[in-house]
């Protein structure tokens, strides 16, 4: 198991490499200037030369880019151009808030797509087979900017239960951080479900038609017995394969939601970046996203022989 | 039971990354006292006042910092930290008595070495304060001395005479060449936090969250009542919080929600949600800002004087600004706003619709239909509007317009080196015409962003700042209008209206031209 995981981390370094490298140049394609965006309009040519030249930014291109892996290489990934900030500092603060939002909506989201994923292939045909995919449907239709202000302006403006805008760290107040993070965790995970649903949905039906299904019905296992412990297991693993991109989609991608609810995560910082062409920000979300990326599809490689016996680690 | 396995799973990794989170967060003080509460669209560039910087990070500090003067809610320019001030009679030298007892928020007080000190480091090689191009060669003059001889007094002298020497001392762009103590800058001579003497001190700086500043006890107002940025300001709330709200929906919902007290800069998109919803007033003010269209004279097409005089008729000013605004916009054919008070009867006149005179120019220029690309972006989202618009309105003359959407950034990048044919553009307020000119008229050989180069209008450019007689700067700002209508380096479209909204225990706001939001003198409704 361990030389398993050493090698896919060895496997991971080519691959990180090469998401540095393109990220590096495609970011420095973009048209804009860091230092004009940072002095507007009416910058005087001399103070934008001077600025090019504190930020390294008048060195040719691949010097920059060797500069820079070197750095990467001590755990140094640069600093912001923007708010001079370390930006590792800024992604460890900001993945906190972004990994609380993103682990518990998609925690929630597939509980959610497992129950109703199952019981809709369970009760294919019905009325509540019928009910959960015209959910999901809707949900799918339905851009999450949009929920996300219809839930604030319901929960935060009208019936004035939960707060609409800023954010307080768990060390100050746990209930009240809490308190902010239910908006943006329940946009989230109603956005998310609608896909897994399907998803459940679709391998359940596939499952529940096997002979083993059909066998363990005949030894006379209550349908709930069946459910959960012949039929959830082998449905659960293609959902667990799509559980693990979303997770690495959504680690990198809640910028919306962070946006409408003003959290300070890690979407916020590198679209925060991306417009103020904050390169070093830039770079290092998007290997910060890579990383997790490989990690998660890692631990869940890894989760799969849990659900499914005929996958082993080698 | 694999169910409860996974379960139990995701529950144990939200528990572990809550926690992680809770460790990494840094614990901030807990707002204490009356606290009014403002939103920003965007941070603060910096906490650094003129250095690096954008209209918030102007409005935040001007609540932290002063300078020797400040400009008036007239536009004129009066004292601030300076009591009084003479001028040699050759007007190179500029003599400014300091008030007595002024103290910084360090408790340290206010002397000429510190205004020495803080017009140094703005004048220093490398400096990249805003108004350095202005008082350098090459400026209005350039600062030649910076003299104290008491602690009292300071003498600034000049390579020549300026008449609008203290009204560049006073520019919101220039942080009102802010006067900060030296501790201000760290041993290591990198800047640390503004030490200034206004009514609020520096608080909290969460980057992208919020800015925190608290009221200073010790601050010494002027005599009388606000003005502009000067006169008498007071602090009558213990905190002021900046948020950063990006979302204008997100914002409106917060001010409804009483979130916010204060919410400044009201898109016009979002003046439907928040008109007539109780509990919540309008302020508002017309700016001496500049929306139109930036138009490159050499480019192919637009080098014919006919067809920029075409673009230019075939619009209907009047209503693509009611419609680009929601009605709160000014309409204004003068680079020289509407509220400004050198505006009259030249530079009133809007250049009417008038597609006939369109199209027979179209034809004698020899246009053959060719693209005409106009640069827009979405910051703000009027630009987008204007520039569907300002196409729509062009096809009827038989101009062939495309719109190429941009973001702000590739769209700032494209006005800084002059790579296009036309584009939408604004400039934030200037409270003096010479300024507005100023960001149209220069050498593009030099500095690409000029969109007027004519010999003539930098003449009259350099004779409107060298003069301080009213008459005679009003007869060169008619001037320069009547060639700017005639040779259309640029067309102008409206001045804004800024709105602000405000909860209705807010009391004291004042809206202005300038558009910067000033908290001081404002309260809350039965809070001390």
């Amino acid at each position: 198991m361990i030389a398993y995981i050493l090698r896919r981390l060895l496997l991971a370094i080519p691959t990180l490499f090469i998401v540095a490298l393109m990220v590096f140049f495609l970011v420095r394609l973009i048209p804009g200037d860091p230092a004009q965006v940072m002095l507007g309009e009416g910058a005087d040519p001399a103070a934008l030369a001077a600025l090019h030249a504190e930020l390294g930014l008048d060195k040719p291109v691949y010097v920059q880019f060797a500069t820079w892996l070197g750095h990467v290489f001590t755990g140094d990934l640069g600093t912001s151009i923007t708010t001079g900030e370390p930006v590792a500092t800024l992604l460890l603060t900001r993945a906190g808030t972004t990994g609380v939002v993103v682990l518990v909506s998609v925690g929630l989201a597939t509980l959610i797509a497992i129950v109703a994923g199952t019981v809709a292939a369970w009760r294919r045909g019905s009325g509540l087979d019928l009910a959960v995919m015209g959910g999901a449907s809707l949900i799918l239709a339905v851009p999450s900017f949009w929920l996300g202000l219809l839930l604030l302006l319901v929960f935060g403006v009208w019936l004035r239960w939960l707060p609409v805008v800023g954010y307080i760290p768990f060390s100050e107040d746990p209930w009240g951080a809490m308190l902010f993070l239910i908006l943006p965790i329940a946009t989230l995970t109603i956005s998310e479900s609608g896909v897994l649903i399907r998803m459940m949905r679709s391998s359940a039906i596939d499952v529940l038609r096997l002979d083993y299904v059909t066998h363990a019905r005949a030894k006379g296992l209550a349908e709930r017995t069946v459910l959960a412990r012949h039929v959830f297991p082998n449905a659960f693993a293609p959902t667990l394969t799509l559980v693990g991109l979303t997770l690495g989609r959504l680690f990198g991608g809640i910028a919306v939601i962070e946006t409408v609810f003003t959290l300070p995560g890690l979407g916020r910082l590198m679209v925060t970046g991306v417009l103020s062409r904050d390169y070093p920000v830039v770079q290092g979300c998007l290997l910060f996203t890579a990383v997790i990326y490989v990690l998660v599809n890692l631990a869940v490689d890894l989760l799969y022989p849990l659900f499914d016996p005929r996958v082993t680690v080698e | 039971m694999p169910m409860r396995k996974a379960i139990a799973g995701l529950i144990a990794v939200a528990a572990v990354v809550g926690v992680g989170a809770a460790l990494l967060h840094p614990k901030p003080t807990t707002p204490a006292g009356s606290v009014l509460r403002s939103r920003l669209n965007a941070d603060i560039a910096s906490s650094d006042p003129g250095m690096k910087r954008d209209a918030n990070t102007d409005a935040v500090l001007l609540h932290v910092t002063e300078g020797l003067v400040a400009v008036r809610e007239d536009g004129s320019v009066g004292p601030m930290l300076a009591n009084s001030w003479t001028v040699s009679p050759d007007g190179r030298t500029y003599r400014f008595t300091l008030r007595q007892g002024i103290r910084f928020h360090n408790g340290a007080p206010l002397t000429s070495a510190d205004v020495k000190w803080s017009l140094d480091r703005y004048l220093a090689p490398g400096s990249r304060w805003r108004c350095k191009p202005d008082l350098s060669a090459g400026g209005i003059a350039a600062v030649t001395a910076v003299d104290t001889p008491d602690p009292a007094t300071v003498e600034i002298v000049l390579d020549r005479p300026a008449p609008l020497f203290l009204a560049t001392l006073a520019r919101v762009d220039c942080g009102s060449t802010a006067i900060t103590h030296r501790d201000s800058v760290g041993p290591d001579g990198q800047w640390r936090y503004p030490i200034g003497t206004g009514p609020f001190r520096w608080g909290e700086w969460r980057h992208n969250q919020y800015i925190d500043l608290i009221r200073y006890a010790g601050y010494r107002p002027l005599p009388g009542g606000p003005n502009g940025n000067g006169g008498g300001k007071r602090a009558l709330v213990d905190r002021l919080r900046f948020t950063v709200i990006p979302d204008g929906s997100a914002a409106s919902a917060a001010l409804l929600r009483g979130s916010l007290d204060v919410l400044d800069a009201l898109a016009p998109n979002e003046l439907g949600t928040i008109t007539g919803a109780p509990g919540i007033k309008l302020d508002s003010a017309r700016s001496s800002d500049f929306y139109g269209i930036l138009i490159q004279s050499g480019a192919p097409v637009l080098r014919d004087v006919r067809m920029r005089r075409a673009l230019s008729l075939s619009l209907d000013v009047a209503a693509l600004t009611r419609v680009v605004t929601h009605g709160t916009g000014v309409p204004d054919s003068s680079p020289i706003p509407a509220v400004d008070s050198f505006y009259g009867p030249a530079e009133r006149p809007l250049v009417k619709r008038d597609l006939a005179a369109a199209r027979a120019l179209v034809a004698a220029s020899g246009y053959r239909g060719e693209p005409i690309e106009l640069l827009t972006s979405h910051s703000p989202p009027e630009f987008y509007d204007a520039a569907i618009l300002v196409q729509a309105m062009a096809r009827d003359a038989g101009i062939n317009i495309r719109v190429v959407d941009l973001d702000w950034a590739s769209h700032l990048a494209r006005y800084s080196s002059g790579d296009y044919q036309a584009m939408m553009f604004g400039f934030s307020a200037r409270l003096d015409p010479s300024q507005m000119f100023g960001v149209l008229i220069g050498d593009r050989a030099t500095d690409p962003r000029k969109v007027w180069n004519s010999p003539a209008a930098i003449d009259l450019l350099h004779q409107s700042v060298v003069t301080g007689d009213r008459a005679a700067r009003q007869q060169v700002f008619d001037a320069l209008d009547a060639r700017f209508r005639a040779e259309v380096p640029a067309i102008a479209l409206y001045n804004t209206r800024r709105v602000t909204a405000l909860r209705a225990p807010v009391t004291g706001y004042r809206s202005w031209s300038a558009q910067t939001q000033r908290l001081w003198n404002v309260g809350l409704r039965n809070v001390r």
